[in-house]
């Protein structure tokens, strides 16, 4: 926001704001918050949904036009007054017609929820690329959709989150994403394919990349998904059992990861190009829900603990555990070298289900557990070791 | 960023003068932060003149400064406990902090007088708004305001 400076504040106290011409008194019962600059009430408007920001103008003749220049556009389908999507897109047209087009648009939340028509994502695509848009969030929740190619030129953006309809037709990213000033980028239900290339290697281009999140997301032939990035700090993947039917690699090249937080099931292989010296802190968290799926191998997860060593923080779930439990020998397999380990942290999923079965399970579970962290930090020195509940 | 113990002297709209702790200030207010950093602050001389804020909005963006620097380690609901407390005042009061906070850019006082403010008239019929906000003339014409309020009746 433009911030006034010192003598700009003078005047509109001032201002007379009553129509006969006399200046109102200070104490009096005066509207004070539409004395203030438009710079502020422009502001305070960010804090509404679009929805609510356009209906300020409404509200007098010194509102009337100030919607039409806040720099944030949230327009979401899910607010209750949507309840035909044909009253959305009507909505979203609107806003993007009469909106002040000279004004600049920092961010845009879009959150379609039923069948998009394609016009209406090109529109609202282009409009934010025309704005030089900074961050964007698409949210589709259905329909065979194809996300406008020249969403991925917007050289301007440094915050992406996408979103694509759930089902078989996922989300297909360009094989190279060339968007130099992004810095945060979140895939959901993607799909990543190479063509006819040996393996798929996305984000290199990315040169300010530090967080990256990949959720429910496939890895079409050939099997191998590189996540290549010099600058990327923070890594999280969640996959899921039904989009990781066929198996396929992850191999990466980050050499500057500080975190990484994996959710779902362990059954990739993930090998790393880059020593993963500055990787401190790591969660694999096996949801409660996917503890039965068949895919999960225990000797994959080990592998994976095998790429730690530098790691300071480890949290795992208590079913990442009972994987674990499931080597047969476990008191004689080699631990993982966990050496800078100072913290574990086993969150125990809380059971959903009747107290006896409850009790049951955790008397069944415990022994394999406490094998399960002897071996997590043989070989490291008094980690500290903390169970919560989550 | 300023040294713990040095004190700069505020100036409000009564013309009292607050002395406050540097780093106070320098921290949450951008303003003060550039004088203080370009050397336009004179500590033997200088005083801040502050004059479209009176004393008591004054003492209270200074304990709210203050609060925060030496609590910034609180937990989360500690603290917007306290930031609750702290804007329990009228409309008046209100709108004299933010006049406050935006001149002497306190983001983060902004933001909680926007949030604040935003949960007044989030979700209300523009009638409520009106009220809420004082806004008795509106300005329109009364065709203009006839015209709206057949067009968009749900919304009044």
């Amino acid at each position: 926001m433009p911030a006034m400076k010192f003598d700009a504040i003078e005047p509109n106290l001032k201002r007379a704001r009553n129509t006969n011409g006399s200046v109102s008194e200070r104490e009096g019962n005066e509207d004070r918050l539409s004395d203030l600059p438009d710079c502020v009430l422009i502001h305070l408007l960010e804090f509404l949904t679009t929805k609510d920001a356009v209906r300020t103008t409404l509200l007098s003749k010194r509102w009337k036009d100030l919607w039409k220049r806040v720099p944030s556009l949230r327009l979401r389908s899910t607010d209750p007054e949507f309840r035909h999507m044909t009253l959305f897109k009507k909505f979203v047209n609107k806003v993007l017609s009469f909106r002040d087009g000279s004004a600049p648009l920092h961010s845009l939340d879009f959150c379609y929820n039923g069948l998009i028509p394609p016009t209406l994502l090109i529109r609202v695509v282009k409009y934010a690329k025309s704005h030089r848009i900074e961050q964007l969030r698409l949210n589709i929740d259905s329909g065979g959709i194809e996300l406008p190619p020249c969403l991925f030129s917007i050289q301007t953006i440094t915050w992406l989150d996408l979103s694509v309809p759930s089902g078989e037709a996922l989300g297909l990213l360009p094989k190279f994403l060339n968007m130099t000033a992004l810095m945060s980028l979140r895939l959901r239900r993607f799909a990543f394919s190479a063509g006819d290339g040996e393996l798929v290697d996305p984000f290199s281009g990315c040169i300010k990349l530090k967080t990256l999140v990949i959720e429910h997301y496939v890895v079409k032939v050939p099997h191998i998904l590189c996540i290549s990035n010099v600058t990327l700090t923070n890594l999280t993947i969640h996959s899921s059992p039904f989009h990781s039917k066929e198996a396929y690699e992850i191999v990466l090249s980050t050499p500057s990861l500080r975190s990484f937080a994996y959710r779902g099931v362990i059954s990739q292989k993930i090998s790393s190009k880059s020593n993963l010296s500055f990787l401190e802190e790591v969660n694999i968290d096996v949801p409660k829900s996917l503890l039965s799926s068949r895919l999960h191998s225990p000797f994959i997860l080990i592998s994976w603990l095998q790429l730690l060593a530098n790691v300071r923080s480890l949290t795992v779930s208590s079913c990442t555990l009972e994987i674990l439990s499931k080597i047969p020998d476990l008191v004689n397999t080699e631990s993982p070298c966990l050496d800078n380990l100072k913290s574990l942290i086993v969150k125990v999923q809380k059971f959903r289900r009747p107290v006896k079965l409850h009790k049951a399970e955790l008397q069944l579970s415990s022994p394999r557990i406490d094998g399960a962290v002897d071996f997590l930090i043989r070989n490291s020195l008094f980690p500290e070791v903390t169970i919560v509940d989550y | 960023m300023g040294s713990p113990l040095k004190k700069i002297m505020l100036c409000s709209s009564e013309k009292e003068i607050f002395s406050v702790e540097e780093q106070v200030m320098v921290q949450h207010s951008v303003i003060i932060n550039n004088m203080i950093e370009d050397g336009s602050y004179n500590y033997e001389e200088s005083k801040i003149p502050l004059d479209c804020v009176d004393s008591k909005t004054l003492k209270k963006v200074i304990d709210y400064c203050t609060y925060h620097t030496h609590h910034h380690n609180d937990n989360q609901e500690d603290l917007e406990a306290w930031d609750a407390q702290f804007l329990n005042v009228d409309s008046n009061g209100l709108y004299d902090l933010l006049m406050a906070a935006n001149y002497l850019e306190i983001r983060n006082l902004l933001d909680l007088i926007y949030r604040t403010i935003k949960n007044m008239i989030k979700g209300k019929k523009i009638d409520e708004i009106r009220r809420i906000l004082n806004i008795k003339d509106h300005g329109f014409t009364p065709e203009e305001e006839e015209q709206n309020r057949k067009e968009y009746p749900h919304f009044y």
